[in-house]
């Protein structure tokens, strides 16, 4: 099992390589979900964590763990006042280096990185389309 | 439990009632009586619930007994709060439908029994041992985790695994609810449970109860023996945590306040279904789906009561600042973890988790160690051990003599705040990462350890008097041990309860604020890293840490970080004058330290000046040799060297283009003196300072290019591996490296291809390594230059005239 702290290096590489300056969902599950749905491609650092059915919906076990990690190594700060999404901090450069450091290529690293910030707006629209009609 | 089945055997066990500091009068059931006086939970009375805070908070020396009770009044508290909100949405909501069950007397019984067993997976010194529990090889090798196969540590990752697999969990089974899990499931418990003298009015039968049990501990939603009501033994908002913020302020003497009262009465028995959960995920709308028609329950919170959960959350990022990471609190804890891993590492066996959880108090437990006392079943034999745990008995605590925090990495000046940003918190993720394990942390220790007693003994040698003889004495008796790294941690949390809104609907609370990331963010603001040792000498280990932070990181630590500490401005600054003198570290390290007090560059892709068609070539190329660059050379560069560096680089680059772009590939080297010629005229053609031969460090070296980077040169007139000759040239430089204070060694190895071999590309002839120990902050840059190569009849071979 990778560290914390690798972890969270190369999900904060994968999410600026992905989605560029927008930030990064941390609460009401969005980031479980869609890291879920893109388990089997993910590089192997990512590629254990571990999914249950929670009180508040579908989370991963080790997500607050790395994002707290990820937060501690200041890949991340969290912006004012709603600290529901946070910023990586992290320059385009520094994130392929990340990606390189953890085995993988930038290319491979982008696709990735895209997949989920995609997933992750699908996700948000979803949530809010249902909470709308409800 | 054996003196349990002997007390049954007399007369009927009766209530209790104790007086309890946060929940006045508790009721001790019969069986609970039994089950508190035996040696299982009177183990607990032994064990602190702060660990070994009370050497500083003299009012928090409660026990986890006295907690468990609590747990046991806090669970009636609660189930009355519920019972009667229950009573209240019956009254109200005239659908019967919708009508929820009362909390029953066999509910209480269970949760009151959960509540006794919760908590005895906790070790010695309570949370303060999870790290020793962690550990995955013993102190002084290298973390191991495979090294865990078939040990006590294997084990409890396994019945982790099996939880998970087993039960819809909120979170991940802390290791000390995995333990109690294991007593739980026990033979001994099992037998216990099955005496009708104990349990004469049973609610379930034993393996029900024992999975009941389970269910509480790690509070599972779903699962066997699991239901809406185990979350509240663990979860949130539950018995345990609102027992323990209570007490563990009360009895520090810590006013923070906590609205309790508010919170019992806003806790709720939530009804989820499809109807009122918009919002709700899919995988929320399938577990719905199987409950249909019934709803599921869940115990959850009002949204008037929000603010007084916020309450509790952010409450108890205070007791973290005030209490749990007070730093003699953290410098008493760090002294228990070094005592039990020292004992451990200088017995050579690895402790069992019997002798951890032997039933003795944790006082006694520092007695032992100490050698006070003995105990057929903890065996130790450490000098070292026994003196940290004699300075815990005698409350001789370490003292703090270096602090770091990420706001605290100072930058070099002239960046834009972007810039520097990106540099500091560059800085402080690589040293994290190199303080993330205890492992890691005790070799750093060892490290500023080394670096203090050479530096006192040079100071002492050079004359320097005052206190440095008493403080180099005081290393000697002392060792490694005793210096601590110490970086504050503690678990992640997120929002798991749901909130009933005034329109009826259940959602996730954090509507427009999340409170534990606003914890998290207080918290790491404030967080602090120290070097923690004995008072007399923090001198001389300030000094050493400034040194060991610069040289193995990079990182200097701005003024702000001296006002953390009282040893800011011990260190004699002729000191760091007199180790320049006797050549024990550098001006550029003297001038770090005293003048500039400004981090170290790290190299960036920039730096590294690779011309534009190489990344075309390879568009990871640049990115993996940045990334290789900044492996080895860790702690970065000064700024003058790290110009010197990149005119080098370009320089080096050009040299390979006009290589590979003229008829060297195809030409012939003489042998290593034509090769250096070649690079020597390439250098002074760009204006490049360059030496040549110059002895040192018991040898010749062959270039040394602007006072910085030293090159040196391998011929090699026939290999299959192009990139394999003379692995050991970068070694050979760094003796010469050592002796000239450099960091930088280039590597450029002429290697003749074989017939028929292919040239390879320019990109795959550069390789990054380290010259020698990792922790060197050295580099060695290796450019293999192909000569004599073959062109295909083909292909037209440029006209130069071959050498001879």
């Amino acid at each position: 099992m990778s560290g914390r702290y690798d972890q969270a290096e190369l999900l904060a590489a994968l999410w600026k390589l992905g989605a560029g300056d927008d930030m990064m969902p941390t609460s009401h599950g969005i980031l479980d979900r869609a890291l879920e749905t893109l388990k089997s491609d993910l590089p192997v650092e990512l590629s254990e964590l571990t999914f249950s059915t929670t009180s508040v919906g579908r989370r991963c076990y080790e997500l607050p763990d790395i994002l707290l990690a990820a937060q501690e190594a200041m890949l991340t700060s969290e912006p004012n006042p709603t600290y529901l999404s946070t910023v990586v901090t992290l320059s385009p450069e520094q994130a392929r280096e990340l990606a390189v450091i953890h085995g993988v290529g930038i290319r491979k690293a982008s696709e990735i990185g895209r997949r989920l910030a995609d997933r992750v707006v699908a996700l948000q629209n979803a949530t809010e389309q249902r909470a709308a009609a409800a | 439990m054996r003196p349990l089945a002997g007390r049954l055997q007399g007369p009927q066990l009766r209530p209790k009632q104790i007086n309890d500091a946060i929940w006045g009068s508790v009721e001790l059931l019969p069986w609970e009586v039994g089950l508190v006086d035996t040696p299982l939970l009177q183990r607990m009375r032994g064990v602190r619930q702060l660990g070994l805070a009370n050497l500083v908070f003299p009012g928090a020396s409660h026990d986890r007994l006295e907690h468990i009770i609590g747990v046991v009044g806090a669970i009636e508290r609660m189930i009355s709060a519920l019972n009667t909100q229950i009573d209240r949405w019956n009254r109200d909501d005239r659908n019967k439908a919708r009508q929820l069950p009362p909390i029953a007397q066999a509910d209480r019984h269970r949760l009151r029994l959960a509540a006794l067993f919760h908590d005895l997976g906790h070790g010695p010194f309570s949370h303060a041992i999870e790290p020793v529990l962690e550990v995955t090889s013993p102190l002084g090798t290298p973390d191991d985790p495979a090294g865990t196969e078939g040990s006590w540590r294997q084990e409890l990752r396994d019945v982790r695994s099996a939880l998970k697999s087993a039960y819809l969990l909120n979170s991940e089974p802390a290791t000390s609810e995995i333990i109690a899990v294991e007593i739980v499931l026990s033979e001994p418990i099992a037998t216990a449970f099955a005496n009708d003298k104990l349990f004469s009015e049973r609610w379930a039968s034993v393996p029900e109860m024992q999975e009941q049990l389970v269910a509480c501990i790690i509070g599972a939603l779903d699962g066997p023996g699991a239901d809406h009501l185990s979350s509240l033994i663990s979860s949130q908002l539950d018995a345990d945590r609102l027992d323990y913020l209570s007490r563990d302020s009360h009895h520090a003497g810590l006013n923070i306040g906590f609205d309790t009262d508010r919170l019992l009465s806003r806790m709720e028995v939530l009804q989820m279904r499809d109807d009122n959960t918009p919002g709700a995920d899919e995988a929320t709308k399938e577990r719905l789906a199987t409950h249909h028609p019934d709803p599921v329950l869940q115990i959850g919170i009002a949204a008037s009561g929000f603010g007084s959960f916020e309450q509790m959350l952010i409450g108890r990022t205070f007791l973290y600042d005030r209490l749990y990471h007070h730093h003699k609190v953290r410098a008493a804890e760090a002294m228990a973890q070094r005592m039990l891993l020292v004992a451990e590492r200088d017995r050579g066996e690895r402790l069992s988790l019997a002798e951890i959880f032997l039933s003795v108090g944790d006082d006694t437990l520092i007695r032992l160690v100490s050698e006070e006392i003995t105990h057929p079943k903890f065996p130790t034999k450490s000098v070292a051990a026994a003196d940290l745990a004699q300075a815990l008995v005698q409350r001789q605590l370490l003292h703090r003599a270096f602090a770091f925090r990420a706001r605290l990495v100072s930058t070099p000046p002239g960046l834009s705040a972007e810039t520097a940003d990106q540099i500091r918190n560059e800085q402080w993720r690589r040293l994290l990462k190199g303080l993330a394990t205890l492992g890691l942390r005790y070799d750093l220790g060892e490290e500023i350890y080394r670096i203090a007693t050479e530096a006192a003994d040079i100071l002492i040698g050079q004359g320097i008097k005052g206190s440095v003889p008493g403080q180099a004495e005081a290393l000697r008796h002392l060792g490694p041990e005793h210096i601590i790294v110490d970086v504050p941690g503690r678990k992640a949390d997120a929002i798991r309860i749901m909130a009933r809104h005034p329109d009826g609907t259940l959602k996730v609370p954090e509507f427009s604020f999340n409170p534990v990331k606003w914890a998290d963010a207080y918290d790491l603001q404030k967080r602090t890293g120290y070097v923690f040792c004995p008072r007399e000498v923090v001198p001389i280990i300030a000094l050493a840490s400034g040194i060991v932070f610069l040289l193995r990181f990079g990182i200097a630590f701005g003024a702000g970080a001296n006002a953390l500490i009282k040893a800011g401005e011990t260190i004699d600054n002729t000191w760091i004058e007199t180790l320049v003198a006797a050549d024990f570290v550098d001006n550029d390290v003297a001038d770090y330290l005293q003048k500039k007090r400004h981090s170290l560059l790290q190299i960036q892709l920039d730096d590294l000046s690779i011309p534009e068609s190489w990344i075309t070539e390879d568009p990871d190329f640049g990115t993996e040799l940045a990334a290789g660059v900044k492996k080895w050379l860790r702690a970065g560069l000064t700024a003058d060297a790290l110009q010197q560096f990149r005119d080098v680089m370009t320089a080096m680059f050009a040299f390979m283009d006009m290589w590979y772009s003229g008829s060297d590939v195809t030409g012939n080297v003489e042998d290593e003196a034509d090769l250096q010629g070649r690079l020597l005229s390439h250098f002074r053609s760009r204006g490049l300072k360059v030496e040549e031969g110059s002895v040192v460090g018991g040898g010749k070296l062959d270039l040394f290019v602007n006072d910085t980077v030293l090159i040196e040169n391998k011929f090699k007139d026939e290999t299959q591996e192009l990139t394999k000759v003379a692995p050991a040239a970068g070694m050979q430089a760094r003796r010469y490296a050592i002796a000239l204070s450099s960091q930088l060694i280039l590597t450029v190895a002429a290697v003749r291809v074989q017939k028929g071999q292919p040239v390879p590309q320019k990109s795959d002839m550069i390789e990054v390594r380290a010259p020698g120990p990792e922790t060197e902050n050295r580099v060695e840059i290796r450019f293999t230059v192909p000569y004599g190569a073959v062109v295909p009849s083909s292909e037209k071979a440029p006209k130069k005239k071959v050498q001879k």
